[in-house]
């Protein structure tokens, strides 16, 4: 999951990392207090988890209350890359001396963390990596030992960083990696870290994604998890749903299987509508909600389709039990269950009164059909 | 001939008293797999399936010469588990086990350096060799025994390839799933050095997936190190950048790993690769033929 820019400083916060004074402002109503707070000059930025936020308007300074209140009337329920602005971050304005970017990253080629530290502070990271990417320093970290000052002075010295902001600079960047380990990141990033006119360190900016799979190990992060179409998805035992444009449902278990079963469907000339990976659900009535949730979306047919290691036989007696349950049905459902037991899972299917299933035996054959029905070839 | 297991290899069973690991187990045994001995801490004594239970990996590997292990264990409990089998040197572990933390993994790559243990997993469906030996997710159904090797990245995409095989005649040498995870144990390339010293595997089939490096390394590793042909499926084709489509194994993001890029890696080291996952039949019959 990622958090947003104000959830992430709270964290820097508590590590020690020095972040700007700020309040956030969900309402209108918040507006004059926050701004007292804060105090003075502010800038107001749009949460929204997405970068070049500024670029895209969703950064503006304030010097007045009614500055503040008319930014916040534009901003507070407008989409910012197309994602909804639900909240805003008033912060303190910094006179910038001088910017860097810290990271902390997964190294999966080297199977452990990553800390990067560039004087290109305030780019986005992928155009830094491009056009200077002697700029970069990158330091795989040893995660049994953790990140040694002496590993990141030498990359400070490299790149040419002034001594005065060296030592604050090694603190700041082994309190990242504090963060990395101690929350479970995937990623967590300052960009930029600004240095200001009065020589002191602070967060401009911060990221930080948390690997799902330790969600586990940091139940305070429950409280983030915002809903929305995937999120119930997952919690009704499906593993991942992604929205796509095309008309085909497409309903899987793996997401391999999944994004081959797009493929064959835009090989043969259809649209998928989804990507959606039901795992283990498959087993558990999970494709019941799968199907709901096409349907919401609007399809003009579901292709059920998978070869599984799990019972087919019984992922069988789970989407026939399931089915005359949902009472919007109104499109064909192709369906193919090959793997485990499925001599069994094809003769509960051949059983079958329901007059909008159609079976298919292979991969093949299944696309074919559920592409043919989305063109109005067949019923 | 056969790559990492055979009608020899004595599986010890984590997690065995579980409903999984009784249903899976059973399935192995059915098959003719060896399996020898199971462990669930605090049910020592116990016997499931007829395989007797033992509290720790070290006392049922001592009591049964275990050479591998099969875990069905818990996510929180994964890195607890490989640091046990990795401690009482076993020669194989297979791990099933799905949304084990990034960072445990690394930690477990890192106790792995200098050890004799090859990890398979974790999120991997298996391994088989046809007529000897069955684990993990994999249906019997879909092998028949031949000269082909399997390696996959997804764990369905496995057995489905395995099937699409078999219904062209082409049978299976030993076929397995490195796991979808982006820090794993074994990977591409230690999978496909040995392949290419089995004397048994005519062709090797790579099913990979966008995200991460893996097919790029294994691209060059092909291109300088084996003689043995490759063909290849890359899921994935028509995937829109920057959507992350499942398990953390198929993320794209700077340009790195995408479709585009693993197809031209393949393609410069002579390794076909197949449009749509049904057109692999064809493209091993060319190279064999060629």
């Amino acid at each position: 999951m990622k958090l947003y820019e104000h959830q992430a400083k709270v964290i820097f916060k508590k590590t020690g990392i020095p972040v700007p004074k700020g309040k956030v402002v969900t309402s209108l109503e918040m507006v004059s207090e926050a701004f007292h707070d804060v105090g003075g000059k502010i800038v107001i930025k749009a949460q929204v988890l997405a970068g070049g936020r500024g670029k895209a308007g969703g950064i503006k300074a304030a010097d007045t209350l009614a500055d503040a209140k008319k930014i916040c009337m534009s901003l507070l329920g407008s989409k910012l890359k197309g994602l909804e602005v639900k909240s805003l971050l008033f912060e303190e304005r910094l006179d910038i001396a001088r910017e860097y970017y810290l990271a902390i990253v997964n190294d999966r080629e080297r199977s452990c963390p990553l800390a990067m530290l560039s004087m290109k502070g305030g780019m986005a990271i992928e155009e830094v990596a491009k056009e200077y990417p002697d700029q970069l320093a990158m330091q795989p970290i040893d995660i049994l030992y953790g990140l040694e000052d002496y590993q990141i002075r030498a990359n400070a010295f490299h790149l040419g960083v002034p001594f005065a902001d060296l030592n604050p600079l090694v603190s700041i960047l082994k309190r990242l990696y504090e963060v990395y380990r101690g929350n479970d990141a995937e990623l967590t990033e300052i960009n930029p870290l600004i240095v200001t006119q009065q020589e002191q360190l602070v967060a401009g900016d911060g990221r930080l994604n948390i690997d799902d799979n330790a969600l586990f190990r940091h139940p305070e992060f429950k409280e983030y998890i915002e809903v929305g179409v995937e999120k119930e998805f997952k919690a009704k035992k499906g593993n991942a749903f992604v929205d796509l444009d095309g008309d085909i449902g497409v309903m899987c278990t793996g997401a391999g299987m999944t994004m081959t079963m797009m493929d064959q469907i835009s090989a043969y000339g259809g649209r998928p509508a989804d990507f959606m990976d039901v795992g283990w659900g498959m087993l558990e009535g999970a494709a019941e909600e799968g199907i709901k949730l096409l349907l919401a979306k609007g399809v003009k047919v579901i292709l059920i389709s998978t070869y599984s290691g799990g019972r087919t036989d019984i992922m069988a007696e789970k989407i026939l039990e399931g089915l005359p349950r949902i009472s919007n049905l109104n499109v064909p459902v192709v369906i193919r269950l090959q793997g485990k037991n499925e001599e069994r899972a094809q003769e509960l299917l051949s059983e079958c009164q329901l007059p909008y299933v159609r079976t298919a035996e292979t991969l093949d054959k299944a696309v074919a059909l559920a592409v043919q029905i989305s063109k109005g070839e067949v019923k | 001939m056969s790559i990492l297991v055979n009608k020899d290899t004595r599986v010890v069973f984590q997690g065995i008293t579980g409903k999984l690991g009784r249903y899976y187990s059973q399935q192995m045994i059915d098959y003719g797999t060896k399996v020898v001995a199971g462990v669930t801490p605090g049910k020592a004594g116990e016997i499931v399936n007829g395989v007797p239970v033992y509290n720790t990996i070290k006392e049922a590997c001592k009591a049964s010469a275990a050479d591998c292990a099969v875990l069905f264990v818990p996510a929180p409990f994964t890195k607890d588990a490989f640091m046990e089998c990795i401690d009482a040197g076993i020669p194989l572990v297979l791990c099933l086990t799905e949304g084990v933390p990034v960072q445990d993994m690394m930690i477990v790559k890192r106790r792995l350096m200098g050890e004799k243990t090859v990890l398979l997993g974790p999120n991997s469906p298996g391994i088989v060799t046809p007529g000897e030996f069955i684990s993990g997710l994999m249906p019997k159904e879909a092998f028949i025994s031949g000269k082909i090797g399997i390696v996959s990245r997804s764990g369905t995409l496995t057995y489905q390839t395995a099937d699409i095989l078999k219904q062209s005649g082409f049978g299976t040498s030993t076929c397995l799933g490195i796991g979808g995870d982006p820090i794993i144990g074994v990977g591409f390339v230690e999978v496909l050095s040995l392949f290419e010293k089995d004397p048994d595997t005519e062709l090797v089939v790579l099913i990979g997936e966008i995200g991460g490096q893996g097919e790029e390394t294994a691209a060059s590793f092909i291109k300088e190190h084996m003689k043995t042909p490759v063909v290849s499926f890359v899921a994935g084709r028509s995937a829109p950048e920057g959507r992350t489509m499942g398990h953390a194994g198929a993320i794209i993001s700077g340009g790195k790993g995408t479709y585009q890029s693993k197809e031209k890696a393949f393609t410069e080291a002579g390794v076909p690769v197949a449009r749509i996952i049904t057109d692999l039949p064809n493209l091993i019959r060319k190279k064999l033929n060629s």
